[in-house]
């Protein structure tokens, strides 16, 4: 059986090879990997130098301001921009359709604007040609026009039959014609995928650590599974077929559906059975629960007066003039915290929303492998919605924070009876930090990773059931 | 007359024999019907919401009037007027750049740069599925269906083995596989207007030219696809060899192409976006740090009647701050001509795409008539801008009279609406796929001549040693 298996992967390659449209198809596909590559990367090293130069002089700009009051300070606010993910050349995912840039500012969060699709034309709307959109989508319909006419080619010729009358076993020649054309595109794909990689490492457009590399290594790994799955699926469907084109018509109609429509219609589907607030909803509800909040500006409110009673018992004192702090800057804080709560909330009400959608969908992943893929894919990345989110927390613990510092400048450094009048001195706001945007480890990415699992199992299980029935079907008709 | 007839009827039989079709169809109704209930259901939405915010903003109104009864700078501070993008009946049927630009948003009497930008809170993945409406069952399914139909039009006979028997009839081949692409052409094309139409009745569409402009591009790009097929059937190869090609060249026009132009024709003007807010951000928190007359003096140049009412010179005062916001949007009003310029720019070259790419063409009618483009945003964006200036001109007299809140009635001050109706397409696409059309129907005939042996061409071919 070894020596069937051997001999008819062998026969596979060549005879894959020696058709001229899938021989075209070859050159058209590695050329459009090529183009990625190259327009992706060229993206990238703009976007982030772009981005670089824009932390720095936001940074530059917040150490210059003159001397202020705090709150004033607090108003300017700060830019944070997110660093694009250095594997976004291979897969953008959700990046450029998120915001790259949120303005900090008190009393309010702020949403990132500025994304790329959203200074677009509707031509972004047909997506990006990264590497990854064109090993998750075109690649497989290579495969298939490559596998169609593999068993069922032979059938049709007659040529099944004879194999079969010499002695060839159905199991050996099936899973040689597999092998021969995994190894096809495997041969192919993992060659170039590590040369781009290499390529990427030594320019140092991906930096060298060992997280890179691993991540690296688990894409291409997952890539290739991926890809021996549609050759599996190619194979197996021609084996079922009695005619080649047959085979050819099932495969680019399950394609068609599986690829193009059912990632479409799955996302559609979950907006609108669970749905979002949409931005005007969403500030709708905020306008409503922030409705009469002053963002700690007026002293009259009830927890204004709580607060002054209790600063005035626990310092024995009568005036607000007389306590050591400035009430002002703790109920600046004291509404802070509690605008902060609020939008929490409410972000955290849209982004479970949000995420509800994104299990919805994943549920998918069973009917259509590049949903599967995708997700874990953009999560290696660190390009997908999981990474976004990880920016926005970071940048909303940082609001609080440089928030928090102005006003315990506010609380400590300037007067009660000279409030508006004060400045204080411009080395106190140099003394804030600035922000940092930590990536997520790839440990971080194992929810993702289980999901394709998942996905995975289920497509092994009808890969299982196809070759079974195919298997069995060849010994009928034999 | 009868030898077409009779041929016509035993075709039209072929086609609708076909053991794949009903399910074909069945399934294409589903999708069809799903994406435009779905996307009314989307439209909805909004309209609700919509009129939420309306309802909403007597409420905030009675509500800032109560809580800051001698202030009126400090409401008008708070105050949020709602904009709003209105659907048209066509939205349902193309979400287009809908879930990038946020049909509503608070306008608030601060500076207007800030406020211009935001974007709508979309689920990114789903932004990155892509829609899923009845312009996309259009633009990329319904070619498939085209392609489905004929790409054995030629080379099933060959297959079925009733090659001879075909080519011993009376009736030259190229006429009857003619009448076959023509048959299944009008088969696709009867589908997709009768299709049309009810979903015009089911959605009411206005009874105006758009739905004739829109019958016309989508039969002139159903004729484009036939055409093609056409052109890869006089090639006379396997079925499967057409089909690969066929879906090539779908994959092609629709995905691959698109999205390589995407890419290389559209440098992002990100930068330029950031930094104009970056900008106007600058001088309005310079504004605090200056002499106040320094802000109030090129105010009141621009607007000489509030001269006789000038507010403190030193002290904190409501139009020098609303004067301050100002100054910050004119100190950057022309990046911002410049970024919409741009943006504008980016919409030209698209159309220029759209000449050569007909899904494009296709589908930028839709998104035209349904108000979801980019032409669409940067109208309604224009429109907010001058919404806020008429709203300025209302609040400068009242603060600079120091009026007190009474005098304002929040309620009969003016509201924003943004509703594009365009009537008229985009010609030059829509010749385009015309035009396309014909070029590759023209380009399919001679080849189906060539090959196929028309009288002039037989010898020629034989010569050649073709059939």
């Amino acid at each position: 059986m070894l020596r069937i298996t051997r001999l008819s992967a062998r026969h596979e390659i060549t005879r894959a090879m020696r058709a001229r449209t899938f021989r075209l198809g070859l050159l058209l596909v590695s050329g459009l990997l090529v183009a990625s590559f190259v327009l992706e990367t060229q993206r990238l090293t703009v976007e982030s130098r772009e981005r670089d130069a824009l932390t720095e002089h936001e940074r530059t700009q917040w150490e210059q301001q003159p001397d202020r009051h705090p709150h004033r300070m607090a108003h300017y606010g700060l830019f944070v921009f997110r660093p694009p993910s250095p594997l976004g050349f291979f897969d953008a995912g959700v990046e450029p359709f998120t915001g790259n840039a949120v303005f900090l500012e008190p009393h309010r969060r702020n949403l990132p604007n500025f994304s790329a699709a959203s200074q677009a034309s509707e031509l972004a709307r047909f997506g990006r040609p990264t590497a990854a959109f064109v090993l998750q989508l075109l690649l497989p319909l290579l495969v298939f026009c490559a596998t169609f006419d593999s068993v069922a080619g032979e059938r049709e010729a007659g040529t099944l039959r004879l194999a079969l009358a010499q002695g060839a076993c159905t199991s050996g020649l099936l899973l040689g014609k597999l092998l021969g054309h995994v190894m096809l595109v495997t041969g192919w794909v993992v060659p170039g995928m590590t040369l781009a990689m290499v390529v990427h490492l030594a320019s140092e457009a991906l930096p060298t650590t060992t997280d890179n590399l691993l991540r690296v290594g688990v894409l291409a790994l997952v890539y290739a599974l991926y890809l021996a799955g549609c050759a599996a699926l190619g194979v197996l469907v021609s084996a079922l077929h009695r005619r080649a084109y047959g085979a050819l018509i099932t495969l680019l109609a399950v394609w068609l559906v599986c690829w193009v429509a059912v990632p479409r219609f799955a996302s559609e589907l979950a907006a609108r059975t669970r749905p979002a607030p949409s931005r005007a909803q969403l500030e709708l509800t905020i306008a409503r629960a922030t409705q009469g909040m002053d963002g700690g500006h007026g002293s009259d409110s009830p927890a204004a007066k709580a607060l002054q009673d209790k600063l005035f018992a626990e310092h024995g004192v009568q005036r607000l003039e007389d306590l050591p702090v400035n009430v002002k800057g703790l109920l600046m804080q004291q509404a802070e915290d509690q605008t902060t709560a609020l939008y929490d909330t409410h972000y955290g009400k849209l982004r479970a929303a949000q995420m509800a959608q994104n299990d919805f969908v994943q549920a998918f992943g069973v009917l259509s492998p590049p949903l599967a893929l995708r997700t874990a894919s953009m999560a290696v990345a660190d390009s997908d919605l999981a990474a976004f989110e990880t920016f926005l927390e970071q940048a909303e613990e940082y609001r609080t924070y440089f928030i928090a510092e102005l006003n315990r400048l506010h609380t400590t450094k300037v007067r009660y009876e000279h409030d508006r009048a004060t400045r204080v001195g411009r080395e106190h706001f140099a003394a804030i930090r600035p922000f940092r945007h930590e990536r997520r480890r790839l440990a971080d990415t194992a929810p993702a990773m289980r999901q394709l699992a998942v996905a995975a199992l289920a497509w092994l299980i009808l890969l299982g059931w196809l070759a079974w029935r195919s298997l069995r079907g060849e010994e009928d008709r034999a | 007359m009868r030898k077409v007839r009779v041929l016509s009827k035993l075709e039209l039989k072929q086609v609708l024999r076909a053991r794949a079709l009903p399910y074909t169809l069945l399934l294409l109704t589903v999708v069809g019907s799903a994406a435009v209930l779905m996307g009314s259901a989307r439209v909805r939405e909004e309209r609700v919401a919509l009129a939420t915010r309306e309802a909403f903003l007597a409420e905030q109104a009675s509500h800032l009037v109560a809580a800051h009864k001698n202030d009126l700078g400090l409401l008008f501070y708070y105050l949020a007027m709602p904009t709003e993008h209105s659907p048209n009946a066509w939205t349902p049927l193309a979400a287009g750049l809908r879930d990038m630009h946020p049909y509503s948003q608070h306008l608030r009497m601060l500076g207007l740069t800030p406020q211009l930008y935001a974007g709508e809170l979309s689920n990114p993945l789903k932004q990155l599925a892509g829609g899923f409406d009845y312009a996309f069952v259009v633009v990329f399914l319904l070619p498939l269906l085209v392609i489905g139909l004929g790409y054995d039009v030629r080379s099933r006979d060959r297959e079925l083995g009733t090659d001879l028997l075909l080519r011993s009839q009376p009736t030259r081949v190229t006429y009857v596989v003619a009448l076959r692409l023509m048959l299944r052409a009008g088969f696709v094309a009867a589908l997709a207007l009768g299709s049309f139409s009810a979903v015009a009745l089911a959605l009411a569409l206005p009874l105006d030219l758009r739905i004739a402009w829109w019958m016309i591009a989508l039969v002139g790009y159903l004729g484009f696809w036939t055409a093609l097929v056409l052109l890869v059937s006089a090639w006379h190869r396997s079925s499967g060899w057409n089909a690969t090609v066929l879906i090539g060249a779908w994959l092609a026009l629709c995905v691959v192409l698109p999205a390589l132009a995407n890419a290389t024709l559209m440098d992002a003007p990100t930068r330029s976006g950031i930094e104009l807010t970056l900008s106007q951000r600058e001088v309005m928190n310079a504004g605090w740090d200056r002499p106040k007359r320094l802000t109030m003096d090129p105010f009141l140049a621009r607007h000489p009647e509030y001269r006789a009412s000038q507010p403190p010179a030193e002290a904190f005062s409501w139009p020098w701050y609303y004067a301050m916001h100002e100054a910050a949007d004119l100190h950057v009003a022309a990046n911002v001509a410049a970024y919409d310029k741009a943006l504008a720019a980016r919409e030209q070259r698209t159309s220029a795409l759209a000449m050569v790419l007909p899904p494009l063409a296709l589908s930028r009618a839709l998104t035209h008539f349904a108000g979801t483009d980019l032409n669409a945003h940067l109208a309604y964006k224009a429109s907010v801008a001058q919404y806020h200036e008429a709203l300025k001109r209302i609040m400068y007299p009242l603060l600079f009279g120091g009026a007190s809140t009474a005098d304002l009635q929040v309620e009969v001050l003016p509201r924003h609406h943004f509703a594009p109706e365009p009537k008229q397409p985009h010609w030059s696409e829509l010749l385009s796929i015309w035009v396309q059309a014909a070029f590759v129907l023209m380009l399919g005939l001679l080849g189906a001549a060539y090959r196929g042996g028309w009288p002039g061409w037989r010898r020629l071919a034989r010569r050649r040693g073709g059939r």
